[in-house]
């Protein structure tokens, strides 16, 4: 599968379909993988994939520094798949500069488990089998577990909650920067006139800026995780933007990602939306 | 004969720190990661880990700090500058954090001498654990000190054969310490010492020629396109020091808080004009090693980085400050005589 | 912020949108219904401008409770403001709710121009509801450490 990987990679690189491939290479101990950007059709060797590829690589595709004229390709996982498709969809990346090699693992995240080459080449194929290969599968038994937990409890408690887990949050951003879909050149938290988010990691900014992050994410949040895994302090924000999501496909039967061409729920509306809760 | 501490007996003299009322810090096991904090208790104190996520820079110069409050009054306002340095004890940093508050003295008592973060140096005890282990990310052999430098602690700790630690009294201020807690000691004739001294991956002294030569190397454009941009390394780096001064109240009064900032973020040199000097994570990049290995120990004659390995540890896309400054000590020994400001 | 729950006044802010609900405050005052003092209402072009983070700006500011009132939808002065604006709130009370801040704190409503009654009453209820509840100190803890 790797080599079938890296065959690709090399014809696109070698036909000049593209002037570079983005996918994952070999960290220092077997766990550990990380972004690689292949230039040269010989270094296609460096792309691997594994398990333990987490991070969304698509996150580079609206960096204007490091982002060649001309189109890229990308090793894409049904996550960057999908990041690709609310791109698209909120016409921040064109289509025809990304060439998406479609790789799957059966179970991310655990050592062994199996890993393919998806069949799709188009983004709606790939779409399409990001979908059948997410249906069934629950995409975190452990985020509706502690999800579950968490609406059990009453809204101090929770409060409580969130204030002792934003305590240690030191406003990295690391979050922000690992998210594709925060591409904002000017994010709301770097306003000033009015400073909406305080900028000091004491709990009152700590806590505005996490839930308006999740808010700002509403209908376009793929839930890949890896805002929660690039925290340095352990928050489990992915909690914020599952809820979110969820809310998301109940209230308006709309999972993001799965394709770029409906428009998205926020910035659209049925004229009999529900609205019990409005008195 | 050597003064010794059993193993077993360093949660009494976190006991005995706190009966005396000193504040204790320590590494502690929180919400699946181990963080230096205050501990409640010395059973809380959780050696597990090589070393922990954030730094002992927290508790010298933390992530937010009032540095004045003002009320406003009817026809005045009225300020108010109430700070106090608790007495502290911190145990179970390495010589790396330990080191880090000797490069940090330099800065904050340069031209100015920064009194919160003075006091709290003169307000804390360091009692430093020299390592016994180490991983790939750690670097301080390469940096011209190891893992039982005693520069910056008061106590050094160094583990010897026998479940004990041998006791080095640094400084005055230790020495005051021990004293205090004399009953939890023991003298003896050390065990064999069980220090673990990672190899030199890089010659230090090709590393400030060769940044100061090549500002314009395609290296820089390169080598960091993983580079998300976010604050983690700089945040969790115990030689990183920039902060940025933030006025927040309201019409009756508020303070001024000095939070840590980082030259990693766009934000950080964007000018109101919208112009940014370093507008690529290339460029930011070239601004943190140079910083680092170039700038500081230009100024101040330490370098702004003490190996510790938290920046590769923490990074989300395993970006290595080590793997780089290997690559440079090769560069440095493949072509010595660069010429200044090679094109690329 | 008063020691008791019986002394205690909430403060409740309303993000009101001009041509509805603002009118129909009005016309609540033009016809004399008595109605609490604890609303203080903030005028805004429409409900679709309304942003989050105004709620959020409340609270941090001293709000025990916040209300968000305009046309009922088919009727925006800019045809579909207020379905933007019903979209984001069916969300954002969950966030919100999710996150810490009793539902019964953060309230929704159409008012029309000619309702200044269903505007007095509906202050009538929701200041007694949150005069129940009493303050927002669990907040108030967060904004002030």
């Amino acid at each position: 599968m790797i080599e079938q990987l890296r065959q690709r990679a090399r014809e696109l690189l070698e036909q000049g379909k593209v002037a570079l491939v983005i996918g994952y290479g070999q960290g220092v101990s077997p766990r550990t993988t990380f972004p690689v950007f292949i230039k040269k059709a010989e270094e296609v060797d460096r792309l691997i994939f594994n398990p333990f590829c987490r991070n969304n690589l698509a996150v580079y595709l609206t960096r204007k520094d490091i982002m060649p004229k001309g189109a890229v390709g990308l090793v894409a996982r049904p996550e960057e798949v999908r990041s690709v498709a609310v791109l698209v969809q909120e016409q921040q990346f064109d289509p025809e500069r990304v060439v998406l090699i479609g790789v799957a693992c059966a179970e991310p995240g655990k050592e062994g488990a199996a890993c393919e080459l998806l069949k799709g080449r188009t983004l709606k194929e790939l779409e399409a089998e990001a979908a059948q290969g997410l249906q069934g599968r629950d995409p975190g038994r452990d985020v509706a577990e502690r999800l579950r937990e968490l609406e059990a409890m009453t809204p101090e408690e929770r409060l409580a909650f969130w204030e002792r887990e934003f305590s240690r949050c030191i406003r990295c951003y690391a979050c922000r920067q690992a998210c594709p879909m925060c591409y904002c050149e000017s994010c709301i938290v770097e306003k000033n006139q009015p400073q909406w988010i305080p900028s000091s990691p004491r709990p009152l900014g700590n806590y505005f800026w996490n839930v308006i992050r999740a808010f700002h994410l509403a209908g376009r949040c793929i839930g890949c995780g890896a805002c929660a895994r690039a925290c340095p302090a352990n928050i489990p924000l992915d909690l914020l933007n599952a809820k979110v999501a969820r809310e998301v496909k109940e209230s308006f039967g709309y999972e993001a990602g799965f394709d770029h061409e409906v428009p998205p729920p926020m910035a659209s509306f049925r004229t009999d939306d529900k609205q019990e809760f409005i008195k | 004969m050597a003064r010794l501490l059993a193993k077993e007996k360093l949660g009494a003299l976190i006991r005995g720190a706190m009966d005396k009322k000193y504040r204790v810090v320590g590494p502690a096991r929180e919400h699946g990661i181990v963080l230096f904090g205050e501990l409640s208790d010395p059973a809380a104190l959780c050696l597990d880990e090589l070393n922990t996520q954030n730094s002992v820079k927290e508790f010298f110069f933390p992530k937010t700090e009032p540095i004045l409050k003002y009320a406003l009054g009817k026809h005045d306002v009225a300020l108010a500058d109430d700070f106090a340095a608790p007495r502290t004890v911190l145990i179970g940093g390495r010589a790396c954090d330990a080191r880090s508050l000797v490069a940090l003295d330099r800065l904050f008592g340069w031209d100015y001498k920064d009194k919160f973060y003075f006091a709290r140096r003169e307000a804390t005890c360091v009692i430093t654990l020299a390592c016994d282990r180490f991983d790939e990310a750690c670097f301080c052999t390469s940096l011209g000190f190891g893992p039982r430098a005693p520069e910056g602690s008061d106590v050094l700790l160094v583990p010897v054969e026998g479940d004990a630690y041998l006791v080095e009294v640094v400084t005055d201020k230790g020495g005051a310490l021990v004293a205090e807690l004399a009953d939890i000691f023991t003298e003896g004739t050390p065990g064999a010492e069980k220090v673990a001294y990672p190899e030199k991956k890089f010659e230090l002294a090709a590393i400030k020629p060769w940044l100061e030569r090549n500002f314009e190397h395609p290296f820089w454009n390169e080598e960091f396109l993983a580079c998300l941009g976010c604050g983690t390394c700089t945040y969790q780096c115990p030689a990183c020091y920039c902060f940025d001064i933030v006025d927040e109240g309201d019409i009756h009064g508020g303070q001024r808080c000095k939070n840590w900032d980082s030259c990693q973020l766009a934000l950080f040199t964007r000018h109101t004009s919208g112009h940014n000097p370093r507008p690529t994570q290339a460029s930011r990049w070239r601004q943190r090693l140079s910083h680092k290995f170039a700038y500081y120990p230009g100024k101040f004659g330490y370098e702004a980085c003490v190996g510790c390995g938290r920046c590769i540890r923490n990074c989300p896309v395993g970006l290595s400050i080590l793997d780089k400054l290997v690559l440079i000590g090769r560069e440095a020994a493949a072509a010595p005589a660069e010429p200044a400001g090679a094109q690329p | 912020m008063a020691a008791t729950t019986a002394e205690f006044e909430p403060k409740i802010i309303a993000f009101v949108c001009n041509w509805c609900t603002y009118a129909g405050a009005d016309l609540a005052g033009t016809s004399r219904l008595k109605y609490p003092a604890n609303i203080r209402a903030i005028r805004l072009t429409c409900t679709g401008r309304i942003e989050p983070m105004f709620l959020l700006k409340a609270f941090q500011e001293g709000a025990d409770a916040v209300l968000v009132s305009g046309c009922h939808p088919g009727d925006c002065h800019y045809t579909s403001g207020n379905y933007h604006a019903r979209r984001r709130w069916t969300i954002f009370r969950k966030l919100l709710e999710f996150s810490g801040i009793d539902p019964r704190r953060v309230l929704f409503s159409w008012v029309s121009a000619a309702e200044g009654r269903k505007w007095s009453e509906l202050i009538d209820e929701i200041t007694a509801q949150v005069r129940e509840l009493g303050p927002f100190t669990s907040f108030e803890r967060i904004v002030k450490a």
